[in-house]
């Protein structure tokens, strides 16, 4: 049974509406960005430049440049408006690419439902992160790909898309390809020259960084994950940005409705599957897979309100339940982001370092961002990518951290002349099993280091040199 | 409804296993397990602010407690209006005995022979691991299995019983939310019926469905930060690994038939073998034991629980062997002495059931909680400040926190807990009074609770540390508890 009052159309408005405060609350409540990635587009958007003399103590500024330059026009402002703008105009694309797929406005609306509360969605519009411009621009990509007389503006935007991510370009290209080459085969001469674009600007941008920084090799600094494969997909299994489970379960019962028409849906399956594959390499992947699994969910959805039910009650209740686990991990990347790092007494202690003679700062190398964003150099931050010794400076944040050998920890302070030691207790339980184990042993009783920051759970020692 | 005969003769059999627990729950006034006073303490909580407790002040002297508290609800209610006597001693017995009537039930459905659903109804009465798990000891157990079974029950009669049935997965999932066997069991159940190319009607689809999206639901909601930070292994609720031998042992044949009991083991597996590949009663059983071996295997079920049900389902199966055997006989000429070998066939098998459960129901009455322990506890509510911190071992927390209304060190709440098992063995075991001193310092211990329990646990006969006068003062003791007063 369709529900009229989810086929009007101010309904879309509705959806927009929500979307709207959805977006609004993690700045709302937090007062800041979450996460790191802001800081780092913000600083560049500030201040771009070749060279970066804060990340790593200095290097070739090897990023994905397309977002800071977007918001170099006016960063303090566009970075809070832009994330909001960019995640409210998604849903007009979404709504008119699901316009294409099918005419059934209460599906379209509960697909614009799902994906405005899906964990994905919040995630990319709630801060200027690395992906919500690439993300916008893929979406507005296959629209344009997809429409009548647009489809040529899409070589525009792949020559745009590898200076946002080279993930996202390859994933909009994936999807593209299913497109031309398994539903409308006329479009397989456009696809051969967006291919073409796509990979001589990737070429061009990536030949540029790797000739300006060297092969750094294959990096791995990150930590390991609990589920493997689901916690790399599922959002509620410990992906930062992965599909919500409740959108996973109803996207197979929406793809089992269909099964029976799975020749004639090539397309969407066939993408589907390459994304999900793509998704266990590279993450990035996972905001595409998210849009067609939002529209299978919705598929599912509509046929568990239309099927004939044996019992009101079960219907009732199985559709209140689902309804909530779609709500549940919307709410849960939200309250995720709301409690994020940085809290507020980093963010004071960030403040007070402004303050402080710049210098090079030692911290775990997830702090290294924040560090930059307040004037410091760090020893290593999260951005290793073409970096040619952040392997090495990984072995040597861990031996500084665990040694209580005072000649060897000096030799590691003078190698990258710290000046200033951050201990925060964010990271103090997860690297220190008690309280005077290697450097925090060192920094407490050694007369060279000065505490000058003891606050909020941030700890900062000056390191007086002779 | 007229009453028939064998109404009469379940209720006997009811009135038996009922008689046979609160026998011995009436030779002691108090309760035989550590989690009998954590369920008593919040259930009376309850009764009393209307809320449960979140946070508890004596547990690890502050601590988070992540329970659904369902079964305090329930007890609670029961609180209200009956005397304590009644609603901690007799109603979990009730409800522990109940189980005689849905495996009655289900046995029933399965043979469509009232003697061979009552055979196996007797057999369930008397498992001897059941009555290990749950006599007198307030225990979660003596409602979850029954409604277990009641539920597989409902979904085998989902046509007349769709409401019961979603009643049960709400209530079965609260009070168990953690239990991945029904979950297991549902999963399994579509795989073998799948792979017998058996149809699972449209009613079973929508239950099963839901039963599993709830189950995913609460999970999500309830422990979503848990299993990010520990996986699967959220399911041991963070129990410490010194621990975790004890409770999530190797799955042992030759313990599973002591504790499951001969009879109900060797008609259950007969039954089982002799089914029909088709029958959908039985896929459905052996659903619950392949899930149940599996997490057995696995360890993602405590040892005693996991037995547990396999005894449930073997005594249901057994109705089979009866049916078929009843069925055999009927075309033999020993068709007329029927009712003596049926009598024999009883008399042995209660025998081989209720000597075990005897046992084992001795074993908790006598080496529970004892009355000089007991009388220790209520010497420390008595005799020290409110709000010292006393160290006991870990099977003691909660009767610390209850009786004595004391802080305690360490409890089997694990979930949000510091792993403190190690330091709490150093007070047990340690010979260094140093080493003690420094322990004691940092939990802030004003008293140590020295029982026969913790020589036992830790193999020690004294605390030999406690010889310095300037350090330790024996406060208290008895035959079975000592209590010494930390003055360093």
């Amino acid at each position: 049974m369709k529900k009229q009052w989810f086929t009007g159309s101010y309904v879309k408005f509705a959806i927009i509406f929500v979307a709207l405060i959805i977006l609004l609350v993690t700045p709302m409540i937090r007062g800041s960005h979450p996460g790191t990635e802001s800081y780092l587009n913000l600083r560049l958007a500030e201040d771009p430049g070749i060279y970066d003399d804060l990340s790593f103590g200095g290097r070739i500024a090897a990023y994905s440049w397309g977002t800071p330059l977007i918001l170099s026009a006016v960063p303090s402002f566009l970075v809070n408006l832009l994330p909001l703008l960019l995640g409210v105009l998604s849903i007009f694309v979404l709504s008119r690419i699901v316009k294409k797929f099918t005419s059934d406005t209460f599906l379209h609306n509960v697909v614009l439902m799902i994906y405005v509360f899906s964990p994905t969605f919040i995630y990319t519009f709630s801060s200027a992160n690395n992906l919500f411009v690439p993300f916008f621009l893929s979406l507005i990509a296959f629209s344009l790909f997809t429409s009548e007389h647009w489809g040529w503006a899409t070589a525009l935007i792949v020559a745009l898309m590898p200076l946002f991510s080279i993930i996202a370009t390859t994933s909009l290209l994936v999807v593209l390809f299913a497109y031309s080459f398994l539903w409308k085969g006329q479009r397989k001469k456009l696809f051969m020259i967006l291919l073409l674009v796509g990979i001589l600007v990737s070429g061009l941008y990536y030949g540029y960084l790797l000739y300006s920084s060297g092969y750094t090799g294959g990096v791995s600094i990150g930590d390991s994950a609990e589920f493997g494969v689901f916690s790399q997909i599922l959002y509620d299994l410990g992906s930062v940005y992965g599909i919500g489970i409740f959108i996973m379960i109803m996207s197979m019962v929406g793809m089992s409705s269909v099964w029976e028409e799975k020749y004639r849906n090539k397309f969407v399956f066939i993408s589907v599957g390459l994304l999900f594959v793509f998704s266990l390499f590279w993450t990035e992947s996972l905001l595409l897979l998210n849009v067609f699994l939002c529209y299978f969910a919705g598929m599912g959805l509509l046929y568990l309100v239309n099927r004939r039910w044996t019992s009101i009650n079960f219907k009732q209740f199985t559709l209140i339940l689902i309804v909530c686990g779609l709500l549940f991990s919307g709410v849960s990347q939200l309250s995720g982001l709301i409690k994020e790092d940085p809290n507020e007494g980093i963010l004071n202690a960030l403040s007070f370092m402004e303050d402080e003679e710049q210098g090079v700062v030692f911290a775990h190398y997830s702090r290294g961002v924040w560090i930059n964003y307040a004037g410091h150099a760090n020893v290593l931050d999260e951005n290793y990518a073409f970096v040619n010794d952040a392997e090495e400076r990984f072995k040597d944040m861990n031996a500084l951290f665990y040694s209580r050998d005072l000649d060897e920890s000096m030799e590691l302070i003078e190698k990258y002349d710290i000046d200033y030691i951050w201990i925060d207790e964010g990271y103090r339980d997860e690297v220190f099993e008690y309280d005077t184990q290697g450097l925090l042993f060192i920094a407490e009783y050694t007369k060279s280091f000065n505490q000058i920051y003891n606050k909020g759970g941030v700890e900062i020692w000056r390191i007086e040199k002779e | 409804m007229k009453i028939e005969k064998e109404h009469y003769v379940l209720s006997f059999i009811f009135l038996l296993a009922l008689g046979f627990r609160l026998f011995f729950d009436a030779q002691i006034s108090f309760f035989s397990s550590d989690q009998a006073y954590f369920n008593l303490r919040h259930s009376e909580y309850l009764i009393s602010n209307y809320f449960p407790i979140v946070y508890d002040s004596l547990s690890y002297g502050g601590n988070l407690i992540l329970n659904t508290h369902v079964f305090h609800y329930f007890l609670g209610l029961w609180d209200l209006f009956l005397p304590q006597f009644f609603v901690y001693k007799v109603l979990p017995a009730i409800l522990a005995s109940s189980i005689v009537f849905i495996v009655y039930l289900l046995a029933k459905e399965i043979t469509k022979n009232e003697t061979a659903a009552l055979f196996s109804a007797a057999l369930s009465a008397f498992i001897p691991v059941y009555i290990a798990t749950t006599l007198n000891q307030i225990s979660t157990t003596s409602l979850s299995l029954p409604l277990f079974l009641l539920l597989l029950y409902t979904l085998l009669k989902i046509r007349t019983q769709k409401l019961s049935f979603l009643i049960l997965s709400v209530v079965i999932i609260l009070l168990e939310p953690l239990n991945l066997l029904m979950f297991f069991t549902f999963v399994m159940f579509i795989v073998l019926m799948l792979a017998e190319s058996m149809e699972i009607r449209r009613d079973e689809r929508e239950a099963i469905g839901l039963h599993l999206i709830l189950f995913v639901l609460v999970n999500l909601i309830l422990f979503k930060a848990l299993y990010l930070e520990q996986g699967l292994a959220a399911v041991w609720q963070n129990l410490p690994l010194e621990l975790y031998g004890a409770l999530f042992q190797d799955f042992s044949l030759f313990q599973t038939v002591a504790v499951v009991g001969v009879i109900p083991l060797i008609l259950g597996l007969i039954g089982f073998l002799s089914a029909g590949r088709k029958d959908k009663t039985m896929v459905l059983l052996a659903s619950v034991l392949m899930a149940d071996f599996t997490l057995l295997l696995l360890k993602l079920v405590e040892f005693e629980q996991g037995v547990l049900i396999l005894a449930g389902i073997f005594c249901v199966a057994a109705a089979r062997s009866i049916a078929q055997f009843l069925d055999y006989v009927q075309l033999t000429k020993v068709v007329k002495y029927v009712p003596y070998i049926m009598v024999t066939l009883v008399v042995i098998s209660m025998a081989s059931l209720i000597y075990p459960s005897t046992v084992q129901a001795m074993d908790v009455i006598d080496n529970g909680l004892s009355e000089g322990e007991v009388e220790a506890l209520l010497w420390i509510e008595e005799k020290t400040a409110v709000g010292s911190v006393i160290a006991a071992n870990v099977y003691e927390g909660n009767m610390i926190a209850y009786i004595a209304n004391r802080v305690n060190v360490i409890d089997t709440q694990f979930f949000n807990a510091e792993n403190r098992i190690f330091e709490v063995e150093t007070i047990f075991t340690s010979e260094s009074l140093v080493k003690v001193a420094v322990e004691l310092h940092k939990y802030n211990v004003d008293y140590i609770y020295f029982s026969d329990k913790t020589k036992e646990l830790y193999g020690v006969e004294e605390l030999t540390y406690t010889t310095d006068e300037t350090c330790f003062e024996e406060v208290f003791a008895n035959e079975e508890a000592v209590v010494y007063r930390f003055l360093c």
